[in-house]
């Protein structure tokens, strides 16, 4: 039984690594008494994916990961967030179509908000209102910035915008504002992660084909 | 509280900023306190959290309504210097409160070479190091093995827990908190009535006295001497079976039980071994009642099952099959770590398959019987070759070998027995069918230099110089050249000033307090050794470092630590001493009691029926 579990990771919790992140995740559902299905091999652990990785200092309203549970298991939802570290809380858990994509496959675009300190928003608008802008990702590959930026809605100390993030061309938000406002006191914060349904943006929970409650 | 904003700024640029954050899964919450204590571990993150003996003592002290424990550790050196810009001092992980502001301070004390640590930590805080320079609060005492000779720190620390720190940890907050009460803020009258505290050393109530030749002449003070302090029943004894469960990877990644305290066998070399005395094990109903809880709580996928040596649990066989019946089927693994390797072979050890880890570890710690009778290291090469054949049949091929070097009575012949045994296990390799051997043979050889330590049979003996050790580590590079082996050894200096530290006195805090305002830190980590400057400290305050390190110490000499009693009585030691020279060993004292001191105790704790 596949299971997706969207969640949020705030306060201090954002600095924990992605890698620690899938620990935190195992450990929890082992906490839960949730029977998860196990790799086989020498170590066997819990088969658990991330939607996107978490990036070091990013808090998040809206990731998502999978694992897949045995059969017949019941109150996920409630026996997981029971067992979750302070930081780190379940905000949906929904049943995943069997054969469908991993999610990491599905991932479209996100949501941040950036919340910024005074002059920030006029450099955002300058970027909105320019055709192109290249930049280099932390990989050092060269991107056409603002073509990767679908949305964007700039108030004076705050803006939410939607960014690709796909295999095929991601942007970080923290590489952008080093762009356009290096050096600021700025903080970000993912809300969402979309996917394509029907050429149509939609939140990843729109995958669930059954919400789980309880 | 410190400010978050600053800190959030500089948690972005420092390496694996989870170390600095806080707010785990059984990190303590609190609103109303009386005493505020921080419990601080002069090492990262990952080496702290993975301390049990500060983990049961941090939620201890947490079940009292009037107290409230908070944890701190050693930023790394790239947080320290974020955090000085920042001007954010040393804080707790609970509720990022600066550590100056905390009532006391509570530094565990696992090796020597943490002393600069500490100190740091205390500068870090904006706390005076030198006890005689702070006024006020907090109060700074430490606890941990290296209190057994606490004299290299007695002119930073206001107050010592010898032994076991579950009852006295209470007993000191307890009389903090009736001076708190009563609105006394005399710092002195409360450390002359904590110098009455069993188990509690105040080095500023007790004095010092030398000879001209250097050695301690008299030792004078409340307790004279102070007993150590420990847990006569590990059945009722505290343990914390809702760990802190840390973020990010630690050291010991796993659910860790004590499956009891204290070694029966008797290594002449090893200070856990006296120290730790008597044996008080823990039941195996118990142990697997709080492997469930744990694992419930915590979600490890390990339990470890630690003691000074695991095999020696008295239904050690009927303990691994009962965990590995009650939570073999939920994916968690049980090891065992200080197996001995006469262990091997036996039930419990078959049903743990830790072959399929591929990896062994053996400590023969001396390459002839000679030797190891001298050290009373009781396994014969019979038993060693034995163990690795159980182990190379049931697929290992990976073999870690621990000896150590500069051992009393060594000669060359004795380090060619080492290459001996090496060789000798190659042969039992290459004689195992070949279909049962899974890959090609790695041996890894280490050597530790010997270190003398207090409270053993050998804490008379003289290090080698570090010319000697560096000599036998050459000789043993040349005679390890076999093929599959590798050999490491540890750096001599840190063995040498290791020794110097572990036999010192107080007038060794002057070195600390050299080398510390030069920025001596993180001793234990190469990267951060600075061995140069304790040279430099040793030459420009005139203090011959030989004089602790390399000097045979007289039997009737006052040692620097005589005013402190595990219990063993001298007199055991000067005999086993004896004995050593004569190479003579010891039995376990489960076969029978040798007298060592304890023998009122053990009667009482059930351990024997009648005085030996």
């Amino acid at each position: 039984m596949r299971i997706g579990i969207k969640f949020e990771r705030t306060g201090m919790s954002k600095f924990v690594s992605h890698l620690d992140m899938q620990r935190v995740f195992s450990r929890a559902i082992r906490r839960s008494g949730i029977r998860a299905v196990y790799s086989q091999g020498f170590n066997p652990h819990i088969i658990l994916s991330f939607a996107q990785a978490l990036a070091v200092g990013l808090e998040t309203t809206g990731d998502y990961m999978e694992f897949s549970a045995q059969e017949g298991e019941e109150n996920i939802a409630s026996k997981l967030s029971r067992v979750m570290p302070p930081d780190v809380k379940i905000a949906a858990v929904g049943k995943l179509e069997d054969k469908g994509k991993k999610l990491m496959a599905a991932v479209e675009s996100a949501e941040y908000d950036i919340y910024f300190g005074a002059g920030v928003a006029e450099k955002l608008r300058a970027f909105m209102a320019m055709e192109s802008y290249m930049l280099q990702n932390k990989k050092g590959t060269e991107l056409d910035a603002r073509s990767l930026v679908f949305d964007a809605d700039i108030e004076e100390d705050h803006a939410k915008l939607v960014l690709s993030l796909s295999s095929k061309a991601s942007l970080s938000p923290f590489t952008l504002m080093e762009y356009l406002a290096p050096g600021e006191n700025i903080r970000i914060v993912r809300r969402e992660l979309f996917t394509n349904i029907d050429s149509e943006a939609k939140p990843l929970s729109a995958l669930f084909v059954e919400n789980i409650l309880n | 509280m410190i400010d978050m904003n600053a800190l959030t700024a500089i948690l972005s640029k420092v390496e694996k900023p989870g170390r600095y954050v806080g707010g785990e899964l059984g990190r303590v919450k609190k609103d109303a306190y009386k005493v505020r204590f921080l419990y601080a571990f002069p090492d990262v993150y990952e080496v702290g959290m993975s301390h049990l003996g500060t983990q049961i003592l941090y939620k201890l002290t947490n079940e009292r309504e009037d107290t409230y424990a908070e944890q701190c550790f050693a930023p790394f050196p790239d947080m320290q210097e974020e955090m000085k810009k920042a001007g954010i001092p040393l804080y707790s992980l609970e509720t990022f409160t600066p550590a100056s502001e905390f009532d006391i301070i509570g530094f565990n004390l696992s090796y020597e070479m943490c002393y600069t640590t500490v100190i740091a930590m205390l500068k870090m805080a904006g706390i005076e190091p030198l006890a005689k320079d702070r006024k006020g609060l907090p109060i700074v005492m430490c606890g941990g093995t290296c209190t057994f000779n606490p004299e290299p720190l007695a002119d930073f620390v206001d107050l010592f827990v010898i032994g076991e720190g579950e009852e006295v940890n209470n007993e000191i907050i307890d009389l903090y908190v009736k001076y708190k009460d009563a609105g006394n803020t005399d710092k002195e009258a409360f450390l002359r009535e904590a110098a009455m505290i069993p188990g509690v050393y105040v080095p500023s109530q007790y004095d010092f006295t030398y000879n001209e030749d250097g050695t301690v002449a008299k030792i004078t003070g409340p307790q004279m001497p102070v007993y150590k302090r420990f847990m006569p029943d590990m059945n009722k004894s505290y343990f914390p079976i809702e760990p802190v469960v840390p973020y990010i990877g630690t050291v010991h990644d796993r659910a860790t039980l004590e499956i009891f305290r204290g070694c029966t066998r008797g290594c002449r070399f090893c200070q856990a071994g006296y120290i730790y005395r008597p044996l008080r094990e823990r039941s195996k109903d118990l142990l697997i009642e709080q492997a469930c809880h744990m694992i419930d709580n915590a979600g490890y996928d390990e339990v470890s099952l630690s003691s000074l040596s695991s095999g020696d649990h008295s239904e050690i066989d009927e303990l691994v099959g009962g965990m590995l019946d009650t939570l073999g089927e939920r994916g968690v693994s049980v090891s065992l770590p200080s197996l001995r390797i006469d262990s091997f072979g036996r039930e419990y050890a078959k049903r743990m398959q830790t072959a399929r880890k591929g990896s062994f570890t053996f400590a023969p710690e001396a390459g002839t019987q000679r030797l190891r009778d001298v050290i009373n290291k009781n396994i014969t090469e019979e038993e060693i070759l034995k163990g690795v054949r159980n182990a190379f049949e049931s697929g290992t091929t990976t073999i870690k070998l621990y000896f150590m070097i500069g051992l009393p009575t060594e000669t060359y012949e004795d380090l060619d027995g080492i290459a001996d045994v090496v060789r000798k296990i190659t042969h039992v390799f290459y004689d195992v069918p070949k279909e049962l051997r899974k890959g090609s043979l790695k041996i890894t050889v280490s050597t530790a230099s010997f270190v003398p330590k207090p409270h053993t049979p050998f804490q008379w003996e003289p290090q080698d110089s570090i010319e000697v050790l560096r000599e036998k580590q050459a000789y043993l590079k040349e005679k390890l050249r076999i093929r599959g082996v590798t050999y490491n050894y540890h750096e001599s200096k840190l063995s040498y000033l290791e020794a110097i530290f572990a036999a010192g006195d107080r007038r060794l805090g002057k070195v600390l307090s050299y080398v510390s305002e030069r920025g001596a830190m993180f001793d234990s980590w190469q990267d951060y050794f600075k061995y140069d400057l304790y040279e430099e400290a040793f030459e420009a305050l005139g203090i011959d470092p030989h004089f602790y390190a390399n000097r045979r110490r007289n039997k009737d000499e006052v040692l620097p630590w005589s005013h402190i009693s595990c219990l063993v009585s001298d007199d055991y030691l000067k005999k086993e001493a004896q004995l050593a020279y004569e190479e003579k060993t010891t039995d376990d004292c489960r076969l029978g009691c040798n007298a060592c001191g304890m023998a009122d105790i053990c009667l009482k704790l059930g351990n024997i029926k009648k005085k030996g």
